[in-house]
């Protein structure tokens, strides 16, 4: 039972002058597990990924995957698709491919092999001797996809998949990491589209400002947030549930209300005093989307930040 | 873990020799440089043969004769063109008015200009040429020369001198300028070595700016089309920047070799059929100066591709680095204002420190080496020193580059970059 971690970040921080770009990060990936690493732009999860990827240092703490430091073999281990990534221009698009695996520790009739295998997975098998600007900017994003993963790695690290993909393209994505899960790999996805979270992912965890401020499964998470919200559908004047004294906050919805009850609240006096007020159809508890908890974690503070 | 360059390099030459680009200004450049050195000549020239001649006014009836006869008598001198003559007679009018006319004529672009002879132009030794373009015809010794050498001789025919006295004290002196060894081997055909000489190094220079210029070009790409950090996930920032300049270097070497061989090819047949018919003909570049070429090439190329490469990965475009890049270029083009002294002293306290500064040595040290073999030592001495400052410029760039090629946004400044250089 020693490895059932495929990655372990053992807080790690990262300063850039004065600026912290992580700080005191800590979390585990199961193996054989989707990970969601969340945040805004800017928050730090650009940062983390290069220190787990041994592309920059951390200041202090420390990291290995799959039992190794990854100062040693994060680059054979993890497959890594950053989220500035592009191709050159002017080679033709199986001859990237050849290269990208040449770099990634394949010899040249392996590489070639699977780049033509995965070409034709992806449909792209009659780009392979195009030059690569001559591809749509979705192509290029598959082709890039390939590059990171050609050598088969046991780990994945993919920042921002989705960008640049038409829903089709996306939805073939999201196939293969399901596969990929199947086959006992391990991915961990950093996005800040919390629908393809929602879908894929097992476990999350929610960097602001440098710290992860949320963490645990997707259900533990929506448990954490959604504890005293209601969906309710009737007839009545929604001014008047506002006064109610159990209530924090009420919004108008398309035939009844979303509600949310004060923290220490109890449900059934506030039902009690709801029905005497208002024509009760349905009431259903809300479960909150991971949307609405970013937002309400990451708050109005967020602003678009630059990427270091 | 075995090291990633060699794909990276193989990648990065490919991706420029398999180019028409590259074809190209291999054929171009051997001609450029050819053109640059033999148009100036053809011009010069060419300016003297011009056409028109000189009118000659003589006043005193037996100068023409004698002027004509030292042009044709010297026409065998190929060193300098004589050009042709007209006798301008006066048919009775006054000398004002035959000069208006000749104005008139010259400025018509009918003659070249024209030259008046007097009793007292020849006494004092004071002679007027006028010409069409003042410049060309100071420039030009064949006129210049007929003039002093047909004053002398008329001076000496009417001081009683014979003919033939004359002839055999003017004839003429050719000065050759030949190297001072006593190994015959090392004996050179002066003017067209010294072409040579200075069209080999200026080959090493243009080759320097050329590929430290693709180096930056090639960083200055991967960070723009984000490729760097697909790569260097996989690869060390070192080994991808080692790979590139040594990919880029290889190419430099490759259009290098195609040049010297065709260049071998072409001329050695003539070379060989003139050293047959003669024992003295040497080859106009020696052994030396040819093999030792591509090595201050690619010493040269080391010293300038880690500085471009560090100055590459501190930008994203072109533009924002070019304040930096004009520094670079000040350094690979400063040598290029000492050639002449060099040039005139090889061997002198100048050339000798010049050639051991790094930044001097790739072109200087060619230079003297080209025109005449320093001592080994010196030689052994200038390569150590490069070869030191190439390996502290690539532990300095490496650093400044690791950081550099993952920045985006906005300019560093000089003491952020200075900071990147303490970043673990």
């Amino acid at each position: 039972m020693e490895q059932q971690n495929a990655i372990v970040v053992d807080r790690i921080s990262k300063k850039y002058g004065d600026f912290t770009a992580v700080e005191d990060v800590s979390f585990n990936v199961r193996k054989g597990s989707i990970f969601g690493l969340l945040g805004p732009n800017g928050a730090g999860k650009t940062t983390t990924i290069r220190m787990i990827m041994n592309i920059i240092a951390p200041d202090s703490g420390t990291i290995s995957i799959l039992g190794a430091s990854s100062t040693e073999r994060a680059s054979e281990l993890v497959g890594y698709l950053p989220e500035e990534r592009g191709l050159y221009k002017k080679m033709k698009v199986l001859d990237h491919l050849i290269f990208l695996g040449e770099i990634r520790g394949l010899d040249r009739a392996t590489s070639k092999t699977r780049s033509q295998q995965w070409l034709e997975r992806l449909s792209l098998a009659d780009w392979s001797n195009r030059r690569v600007e001559e591809l749509s900017k979705g192509m290029q994003q598959k082709v890039q996809f390939i590059g990171s993963v050609i050598h088969e790695p046991p780990v994945m690290i993919l920042d921002e998949p989705f960008s640049g993909l038409d829903p089709v393209n996306a939805r073939v994505l999201k196939q293969l990491f399901v596969e990929f899960r199947a086959a006992g790999k391990t991915l961990v996805l950093s996005t800040h589209v919390m629908e393809h979270a929602e879908q894929l992912c097992d476990e999350v965890a929610l960097v602001n400002n440098a710290r992860i401020v949320l963490r645990g499964s997707i259900a533990e998470v929506k448990r954490q947030y959604s504890g005293n919200r209601l969906e309710i559908r009737g007839n009545g004047d929604l001014e008047s549930i506002r006064q109610i004294p159990e209530v924090f906050s009420v919004e108008s919805r398309d035939g009844g209300a979303a509600i949310e009850l004060k923290g220490d609240a109890s449900l059934s006096d506030f039902l009690r005093k709801l029905t005497s007020l208002y024509a009760l159809e349905s009431v259903v508890p809300h479960e909150a989307s991971l949307d609405e908890i970013f937002v309400k974690v990451v708050g109005t503070e967020h602003t678009e930040g630059v990427t270091v | 873990m075995k090291s990633k360059i060699r794909p990276i390099l193989k990648r990065e030459y490919l991706a420029r020799v398999l180019t028409k680009g590259f074809w190209l200004s291999t054929a171009l450049f051997p001609m450029l440089i050819g053109a640059s050195l033999i148009l100036p000549a053809v011009m010069a020239s060419k300016s003297s043969h011009g056409k028109g001649f000189y009118k000659v006014v003589d006043t005193v009836g037996d100068f023409f004769p004698i002027m004509e006869d030292s042009a044709r008598a010297t026409d065998a001198d190929r060193e300098v063109v004589r050009p042709p003559l007209l006798n301008q007679s006066m048919n009775g009018r006054t000398l004002d008015v035959v000069r208006r006319d000749l104005n008139d004529e010259s400025e018509a672009g009918k003659i070249r200009g024209y030259l008046v002879i007097t009793a007292a132009a020849i006494r004092d030794g004071k002679m007027t040429l006028f010409a069409r373009n003042p410049s060309s015809a100071l420039s030009d010794p064949g006129i210049q020369r007929l003039i002093r050498e047909s004053t002398m001789k008329y001076r000496l025919l009417h001081s009683g001198v014979s003919r033939s006295q004359v002839d055999a004290a003017i004839g003429r002196v050719s000065l050759e300028v030949e190297k001072a060894t006593n190994d015959p081997k090392k004996k050179q055909n002066g003017v067209s070595a010294l072409l040579m000489s200075f069209s080999l190094v200026f080959l090493i220079y243009m080759s320097l700016i050329f590929y430290g210029i693709y180096v930056l070009r090639g960083v200055l790409e991967e960070k723009s089309n984000r490729i760097v950090e697909i790569v260097v996930s996989s690869v060390k920032p070192f080994e991808l920047m080692m790979g590139k300049i040594l990919g880029i270097g290889a190419v430099g070497l490759t259009q290098m070799t195609i040049w010297l061989v065709s260049a071998v090819v072409l001329t050695s047949p003539q070379i060989l059929a003139a050293m047959s018919v003669s024992r003295d003909v040497i080859p106009p570049i020696s052994g030396m100066s040819l093999a030792f070429l591509p090595i201050f090439f690619v010493l040269g190329f080391f010293l300038f591709a880690t500085i471009y490469a560090a100055i590459g990965s501190m930008f994203n475009s072109e533009e924002d680095a070019q304040q930096m890049v004009q520094v670079a270029q000040l350094f690979v083009a400063m040598p290029m204002f000492v050639l002449i002294p060099v040039m005139q002293d090889p061997s002198g306290r100048l050339a000798t420190t010049l050639s051991m500064i790094p930044f001097f040595s790739p072109t200087i040290m060619y230079l003297r080496i080209a025109v005449q073999t320093p001592p080994a030592w010196q030689i052994a001495t200038s390569i150590a020193i490069m070869i030191g400052t190439i390996l502290l410029m690539t532990w300095l760039s490496a650093k400044i580059y690791r950081v550099g090629i993952l920045m985006y946004g906005k300019k560093p400044t000089i003491p952020e970059v200075v900071r990147w250089l303490r970043y673990t």
